[in-house]
């Protein structure tokens, strides 16, 4: 069991910070907000209903991603936060009043728990399965696309220009999203699945300014510590989300503080 | 009869307000082999009219064709894989992480089909159309390190190495200091000559070299077409 819990912080880790590294560069960090509480409230309603825990929150958050990659060329950047946050905001309240609602049995079940801080009993060789899956999947449309998204980050109006379909592969970054925001849901916990997607992107920018070293590192921070978090919440008996979430912001911030004191020092002997 | 690279009939296009259209019942024929240079004060439309060629914006009223494909078309994704874009607002702050050659590279890896590589001839071609552009030795930088002028070679750099039947500038030598500005008209010009090509190249400021090469010169006032020196078809 505990071999399949780190084997499944890897590659959630993983994926997250894959798929967080192109969300956070199209600008879409508040499109995240949204789906995990879409999938937030489908998985509270599935939770009340006793149904499958996949079919309503991947429903609804492939919903929203839909609706909102449509939107995507149409209205601004502003008129997309804002449209996002509102989402948001509708979604999270659903979940809250949908686990109120619910009796106390279902509350006290792992499920709610999982629901809210996540829990390592969410992980199953189904999921687990899953997870590898839609690594797979994505990184398969990497190899094939990833010169096309990278023109995309680079500069959307240019991209267009230039004949790439922007909403269309901008709509399947935000699919991909979803399903990995879905997977990791239970693992985590709603209120902190989206911190996976752009704190390992924070890092890497705190780290390097080149955005091939970027891709790798934040990466390489979402695999490393999503386990080494799961691991932490194991040993202490702490809940596994806000553990990983603490684990990852704690190394961004003290990535920051090296690297600042590094120039710091530097500047200091240049100046000396 | 030539061959007709970019039309535009009766073409009305607005922002928010109908009221103030951008562009007003433009009508307009550019043929092949053609440098065609759109001129005008702040606000004549000029960049409009460059994005309505390409279909970045779409006209509330007329037909804008590209390459003999309506814009609105769908095809029009592979028909813009054939033309360059140079946008006006091109500088990158200092955290751009992309190094020219990726910038470079963008450009022609997004016509190629997929999965998309660069082979070695593709990596030649970005080192001689660097040189050729003074920016050889900046492969490897990042452009948000690069100035003003350096960025605007790269972008350029970027628009050639596609080697597209439509280039469309949007401001070119905004950034670029004087002599570099006749040395970037001839290579338009060559550019054009030699691959039967079409430019359109607007600039605010037609200077003799520009004029001098240009076949046609287009004069837009309030988002209306106000003059046409030369011919443009």
């Amino acid at each position: 069991m505990i071999e399949l819990v780190i084997a499944s912080s890897v590659v959630g880790g993983f994926i997250l910070a894959l798929i967080g590294y192109y969300i956070s560069r199209l600008g879409l960090s508040t499109v995240t907000f949204s789906a995990a509480h879409a999938a937030l409230a489908g998985l509270a309603i599935s939770a009340i209903l006793n149904i499958n825990s996949y079919i309503l929150p991947i429903l609804l958050t492939l919903s929203l991603g839909l609706v909102l990659g449509t939107a995507l060329t149409r209205v601004s950047t502003e008129v997309m936060n804002n449209l996002s946050m509102m989402l948001f905001t509708l979604f999270n309240s659903t979940a809250l009043i949908a686990i109120y609602l619910s009796n106390t049995v279902v509350l006290a079940t792992t499920r709610v728990g999982g629901l809210l801080w996540g829990s390592p009993l969410a992980i199953t060789v189904d999921r687990f399965t899953y997870m590898v899956v839609l690594t797979g999947i994505f990184i398969t449309y990497l190899i094939l696309f990833k010169s096309r998204l990278d023109a995309i980050v680079f500069d959307k109006r240019l991209a267009e220009a230039e004949g790439i379909n922007t909403k269309l592969h901008s709509t399947v970054v935000i699919i991909f999203m979803c399903f990995a925001v879905v997977l990791m849901l239970e693992v985590v916990g709603g209120f902190l699945v989206f911190s996976l997607i752009y704190i390992p992107y924070i890092a890497s920018v705190i780290i390097t300014s080149r955005a091939d070293l970027q891709l790798i590192i934040s990466n390489v921070f979402g695999a490393t510590l999503t386990p080494i978090g799961v691991i932490l919440s194991l040993l202490y008996d702490i809940p596994i989300g806000s553990t990983i979430a603490l684990t990852i912001s704690s190394a961004t911030i003290t990535t920051y503080i090296i690297k600042n004191s590094i120039r710091y020092f530097r500047n200091l002997r240049s100046l000396s | 009869m030539g061959v007709i690279r970019v039309e535009l009939r009766d073409v009305h296009v607005t922002y928010q307000d109908p009221e103030r259209p951008a562009l007003k019942g433009i009508n307009l024929l550019i043929g092949k082999n053609k440098l065609v240079v759109i001129t005008g004060p702040n606000g004549s439309g000029k960049t409009t009219l460059l994005e309505t060629c390409l279909g970045l914006l779409k006209p509330f009223k007329g037909i804008v064709k590209l390459l003999g494909t309506p814009t609105t078309d769908s095809k029009i994704y592979s028909i813009r894989k054939l033309c360059s874009y140079l946008p006006q607002n091109f500088m990158r702050g200092p955290h751009e992480s992309y190094t020219v050659k990726q910038v470079i590279t963008m450009g022609l890896l997004s016509i190629k089909n997929i999965p998309n590589t660069l082979t070695n001839e593709d990596i030649t071609k970005v080192k001689n159309i660097a040189k050729l552009l003074g920016i050889d030795g900046l492969l490897n930088e990042p452009i948000g390190k690069l100035s003003g002028g350096q960025q605007q070679r790269v972008f350029l750099a970027r628009t050639l190495i596609r080697e597209p039947l439509i280039l469309l500038l949007d401001e070119p030598f905004s950034s670029i200091d004087p002599d570099g500005r006749e040395e970037i008209t001839e290579l338009i010009n060559d550019y054009v000559r030699e691959k039967d090509a079409t430019a359109l190249i607007v600039s605010h400021i037609v200077d003799k070299g520009l004029e001098k090469v240009a076949d046609a010169v287009l004069t837009l006032s309030n988002g209306e077409l106000i003059s046409i020196l030369g011919d443009p078809y």
